[in-house]
């Protein structure tokens, strides 16, 4: 039986079976598929160049476009006047940005999709927020316009927000001390992104012997910084337990291209789509589904995108499917991880190949 | 200012101490084809054809091959009819040679010919060396060696550096030619770094290069013909991962237009067969940007349609032969069309288009083919399989006469 995006949105996020996840969301994106062929002109003159199949008989099947492509082309399919919102990457000086255009509707779904999952975990009341960043980054946008974006983003599911670092990123003691006083014995909200978490939080917490066990940590950001120094999220997880009590804690993947489908993660470490969302991981040779347990190049589907053609979006990111179905804490379809950024390339020739490679 | 020698020893060198006694070594007495300079390339040639490691290379055969005794004597005797009663060519000095980061053979054949022609030589090495690269600068400093005299281990530094103006500039102000290989970046680097008011300066930017098949001439071959024909457009096409300024990356096939269609998709077969054949790959990073670039073109260029014949060899169908923007990410990525007449890409060509592959086509043809395009474009026009063969005629320039000064002679006129 076929849902809508709204009746969606309204079942539980994370307890369908991958087999309704392919009869729920199939239809919503074959829809969205010929949505934006009928409404973005580009991305139907991509479908013809690039002979792709415009309905799918299963998820797999659904024409994905690479992230790349809304760096370099405004894909979008409304009209001016129905613009709400230009979202952008973050990005180092020089590179390319994401543009992504959302209308009303598409911010609206986003927004509800973003609650629907951390009301998951975080229930539904705004909870005490400790933000493991400094404020600088919301004082200074321009400087850290993701990472403030994302905190902010966030302290909509928080309230009486304190900030756990000073303007030097040094551990404000007093500040989390206080914070503890007040909200520590009840549950209360921690977030910040993955590698401000661990070096410029956990790592200097030290012996100070903080009881954060009624904390709920939401995280975020990637693991590569981590990996050079060894952490993976099994340590991460275990050293917050072992020195706070902390065990709640949510890894999440998203990306500026799909926001508001995030990738939770699950009591078992995994990540896991939420209802409206899927992951497929595919073979960098053959391009088609890898099987489980096999490393390949993350494509992400989404139902939420109506103002522009991302609802399958084939990213440089690198994954690995673990398990389906196979969760018995509540959450169904593919259990999957992310291992970071897909190896650039390393092609020989003259040295333009470079300068290609810069501007992607 | 320090920096990196690789040949003829290895190990960080002070720049300006290495200069100082690269001149004061100066050996300026040296003319173009001086018999130990043939001696050792020879001796070189027959090192890498004969090195097992260096056999798995085809490029690595290739310059062993094209610097052989035989060869390096004909190229003598074509030298020497340069010159004549009133006229011979010397050396013009040292030579500055920048060659691309990574066509890694590249920088033998630039400083052999400069070498040849007499010159004493600093070449500018890539610190991100590929393992046949690396056994080059090997093989090099064995040879070296061996030569006591030290005849070009005096007159030949070899040294790599990060992107460091001072020493550029030191280098720069020391030769009398300067050689700037590695696409647009490298030579507008380079040309804001001052030359001596004598010295010259070679610069060879980003280039494009097409293929060109006739197309009954095609179908009229059997099937080890046309294996043999893919064969020789793999090695033009994917030795550099296609990334070789004369590596074909639009192929224009020429006849009628169903059949052109039937040609090509036989030809596309083909060569994804080569390319399984020689287990050619390409990594992840690699095959993400093939996609992407393939997305885009279909958006910014006049492309009906991309398919992936294999992982390994996308092609994309122009609808229209219209002015392109000649972009490529590399890794086996080919635009193509079928056109009634050669006449139709004339329009098209500028600077940047560097050699065209053909078959199927005489020379003649081809002759005549390149006196209607005028200033426009293509430097060589060379059979299919012999796109990377390089040749002391490069990108317009003898570079052989380049390297050399014309010294003239005359006499009283009673």
């Amino acid at each position: 039986m076929s849902r809508t995006i709204e009746e969606l949105l309204a079942a539980p996020v994370f307890g369908s079976s991958q087999a309704e996840k392919e009869a729920t969301l199939l239809p919503l994106l074959n829809a969205l598929t010929a949505h934006h062929a009928a409404h973005c002109a580009p991305y139907d003159r991509l479908l013809a160049g690039t002979g792709a199949t415009r309905v799918a008989s299963r998820l797999a099947d659904v024409p994905w476009l690479p992230v790349g492509l809304f760096k370099s082309h405004e894909l979008v399919s409304v009209g001016a006047p129905d613009v709400f919102k230009v979202m952008t990457s973050s990005g180092t000086t020089g590179q390319a940005v994401s543009r992504i255009i959302l209308d009303q509707r598409t911010a609206d779904l986003q927004t509800r999709a973003l609650v629907r999952i951390m009301t998951h975990v975080l229930g539904p009341d705004r909870l005490p927020m400790l933000v493991l960043d400094t404020k600088s980054i919301i004082r200074n946008r321009t400087q850290f316009a993701a990472r403030g974006a994302g905190v902010l983003g966030m302290m909509t599911f928080g309230r009486n927000a304190v900030w756990a670092l000073d303007d030097e990123m040094d551990l404000d003691i007093p500040a989390v001390e206080a914070f503890l006083a007040k909200h520590g014995n009840a549950p209360f909200l921690m977030f910040g992104f993955t590698f401000m978490a661990w070096k410029y939080f956990i790592q200097r917490l030290a012996d100070r012997g903080l009881d954060l066990s009624q904390g709920i940590l939401v995280h975020s950001g990637g693991w590569k910084k981590l990996q050079d120094e060894a952490v993976d999220n099994a340590t991460f997880r275990a050293r917050l337990q072992a020195m706070t009590g902390l065990h709640r804690i949510y890894n999440f993947y998203g990306m500026v291209e799909q926001v508001g489908s995030v990738f939770l993660e699950g009591d078992d470490g995994f990540l896991y789509p939420p209802a409206f969302a899927d992951v497929i991981i595919r073979d960098p040779e053959t391009w088609d589904e890898a099987p489980v347990g096999t490393p390949g190049v993350i494509q992400v589907l989404s139902a939420l995108p109506h103002s522009y053609p991302g609802h399958s979006i084939l990213t440089e990111d690198m994954g690995i499917v673990h398990s389906v179905d196979a969760n018995t804490t509540g959450r169904g379809g593919k259990a999957f991880t992310v291992i970071g950024r897909a190896p650039r390339a390393e092609l020989r020739g003259c040295s333009d190949v470079h300068a290609f490679a810069a501007s992607t | 200012m320090i920096a990196q020698s690789i040949v003829p020893a290895s190990g960080p060198v002070d720049v300006a101490a290495t200069i100082a006694r690269f001149q004061a070594d100066a050996d300026t007495s040296l003319m173009p084809f001086d018999e130990g300079v043939l001696a050792i390339a020879a001796s070189l040639s027959r090192r890498l054809a004969t090195d097992a490691e260096a056999r798995t290379f085809p490029a690595l055969q290739a310059l062993a091959f094209w610097m052989r005794k035989a060869e390096l004597l004909r190229l003598r005797d074509a030298f020497r009819r340069l010159e004549d009663a009133s006229r011979i060519l010397v050396p013009r000095g040292t030579v500055f040679h920048i060659p691309p980061a990574n066509v890694d053979t590249l920088f033998v054949y630039s400083w052999l010919l400069a070498v040849l022609a007499g010159n004493r030589n600093v070449v500018r090495l890539s610190s991100r060396m590929s393992r046949q690269g690396s056994l080059l600068c090997r093989m090099l400093n064995e040879e070296f060696h061996q030569h006591r005299d030290g005849l070009l281990a005096r007159n030949t530094i070899m040294l790599s550096y990060g992107h460091d103006a001072d020493i550029s500039a030191a280098l720069s102000a020391i030769c009398d030619v300067r050689v700037v290989w590695g696409g647009d970046g490298t030579v507008n680097a380079m040309r804001k770094v001052p030359l001596p008011a004598h010295a010259v300066e070679m610069t060879f930017p980003d280039r494009y290069s097409w293929a060109a098949l006739q197309v009954d001439a095609f179908l009229a071959l059997d099937e080890e013909a046309r294996d043999t024909l893919a064969d020789q457009f793999y090695n033009d096409t994917f030795w550099f991962d296609q990334l070789g300024c004369s590596s074909p990356r639009t192929v224009v096939w020429v006849g009628e237009a169903g059949r052109g269609a039937q040609a090509a998709a036989q030809f596309g077969d083909a060569v994804a067969a080569r390319i399984r054949a020689r287990g050619y790959r390409v990594d992840v990073g690699a095959s993400l940007a093939k996609r992407t670039f393939a997305y885009r073109a279909v958006l910014d260029q006049p492309v009906s349609r991309v398919s992936w014949v294999s992982n390994e060899l996308a092609v994309a169908d122009l609808a229209a032969m219209a002015p392109m923007d000649r972009g490529h990410p590399g890794g086996g990525f080919l635009f193509q069309r079928v056109v009634p007449d050669l006449s139709e890409i004339g329009g098209l060509l500028s600077s940047r288009d560097q050699t065209l592959a053909y078959f199927g086509f005489t020379p003649d043809s081809m002759r005549a083919f390149a006196a209607t395009l005028g200033s426009r474009s293509f430097d060589r026009i060379v059979p299919i399989g012999e796109a990377l063969r390089f040749d002391r005629y490069w990108d317009g320039y003898d570079l052989l006469a380049q390297f050399t000064r014309q010294v003239t002679i005359g006499s009283s006129q009673s």
